[in-house]
């Protein structure tokens, strides 16, 4: 509930707000929420599977997070920028699915 | 949910969608005797939500944004494409108009060329009437020298000379040398210190006379002209030695051509122009 709650409040916050993202962070942010839907996801997996822990979601969301960029930034680095940030997003991507028909089969017994 | 090393990748990625630590955590919690769940507000869990909400919310206004952005860069890259389409329609217009320009100007080129050679030939004709072109053709070759008996009034003398040729001009001779001197409108004949000059050169006699005209008519008209009767009265007076045969094939040489500083060609239509104030 309290969840649900902070979701609002952090949509609102972003609409209100509206914050300009600085340019070097710009190619970063996709890729940093695809990883943050990853660990939310997961989240509400574990909770649904009742083993939800704040501490371990909270890490894995920021380390999902920060990784993931990092993978970009260094792909940028090395010139296979493009390149990297597909394979982080097909991984994550796949992840999300998995995870979300984990918690399909939670909500709707199916 | 433990992870086969050996299992396919997809497979493994599937398998451990959820982070083990969920599970490690609950296995703790298990042995230390607390449910498996912690309970809890889950506060922190609700602020990382809330930022979780933030970045989408950021990321989606960041790529409506850029998503304008590109818009407007596709239009003013459409804008210019037209008004780059709309050059090369101009420029198409511009080398047809060139070609056609060109068509013409090559039309007159040709024309202009027709008309030089045109004028090439009449300038040709003019110098060889006027004399300062190389001459060519039938005509008769006079000889003339003083006369024999060596007394002074038959020494032949400018004015005999001119007389001669006055009379040649008139039985139509189109072009005379005298001693290899070419007659032109403004060679004159005159006796200077007792040597006859044509133009400025001085002569000797024997005079060779060469004249390019109709060999059947050259002689007869000569004697029938006024100056060719007069001549040949003088000759009979004087008892010059004279001689007039037909030649079939002369070589006269042209003069060079004068240089006029003064002189300009008369245009009738330039002078009526010029009238008008």
């Amino acid at each position: 509930m309290i969840a649900a709650l902070g979701l609002l409040v952090g949509i609102v916050l972003g609409l209100v707000l509206q914050p300009d993202v600085p340019l070097w962070l710009e190619p970063y942010l996709p890729i940093a929420v695809v990883a943050a839907l990853d660990a939310v996801f997961g989240g509400l997996r574990a909770y649904l599977d009742g083993i939800f822990d704040d501490k371990v979601f909270v890490v894995s969301f920021i380390s999902n997070v920060v990784i993931a960029a990092a993978i970009v930034f260094l792909g940028d680095k090395l010139g296979v920028g493009g390149q990297l940030a597909t394979a982080v997003i097909v991984v994550l991507g796949i992840r999300i699915f998995s995870n979300v028909a984990a918690i399909r089969r939670h909500l709707f017994h199916a | 949910m433990s992870v086969d090393p050996q299992a396919p990748l997809l497979a493994r990625i599937t398998n451990a969608s959820l982070d083990e630590d969920y599970e490690h955590v609950a296995a703790r919690r298990a042995r230390q005797g607390l449910p498996k769940q912690a309970g809890g507000s889950h506060r922190a869990a609700a602020v990382i939500v809330a930022l979780f909400g933030l970045l989408i919310v950021i990321a989606g206004v960041q790529t409506s944004r850029e998503a304008a952005a590109t818009e407007d860069g596709r239009q003013v890259v459409i804008r210019q494409i037209g008004v780059a389409r709309e050059d090369l329609a101009a420029k198409q217009t511009q080398v047809g108009d060139l070609r056609e320009g060109n068509t013409q100007l090559a039309e007159d080129l040709k024309a202009l060329e027709e008309r030089e050679r045109s004028l090439t030939r009449e300038v040709e004709d003019l110098r060889l009437i006027s004399g300062y072109a190389a001459a060519q053709g039938e005509g008769v070759e006079v000889t003339l020298d003083d006369s024999a008996d060596g007394s002074g009034d038959g020494v032949v003398r400018d004015e005999d000379l001119a007389t001669l040729v006055s009379g040649l001009w008139q039985a139509g001779a189109e072009a005379i040398v005298i001693n290899g001197q070419r007659l032109t409108a403004v060679t004159g004949i005159r006796t200077v210190n007792q040597a006859i000059h044509v133009k400025t050169h001085p002569l000797r006699p024997p005079y060779l006379i060469q004249a390019i005209g109709d060999q059947d008519t050259l002689q007869s008209r000569f004697a029938e002209s006024t100056m060719g009767a007069t001549f040949l009265g003088l000759r009979n007076a004087f008892d010059f030695v004279f001689e007039m045969r037909n030649d079939d094939s002369l070589d006269l040489p042209g003069r060079a051509r004068p240089q006029l500083r003064f002189a300009k060609v008369y245009d009738p239509q330039v002078e009526n122009r010029r009238m008008v104030p």
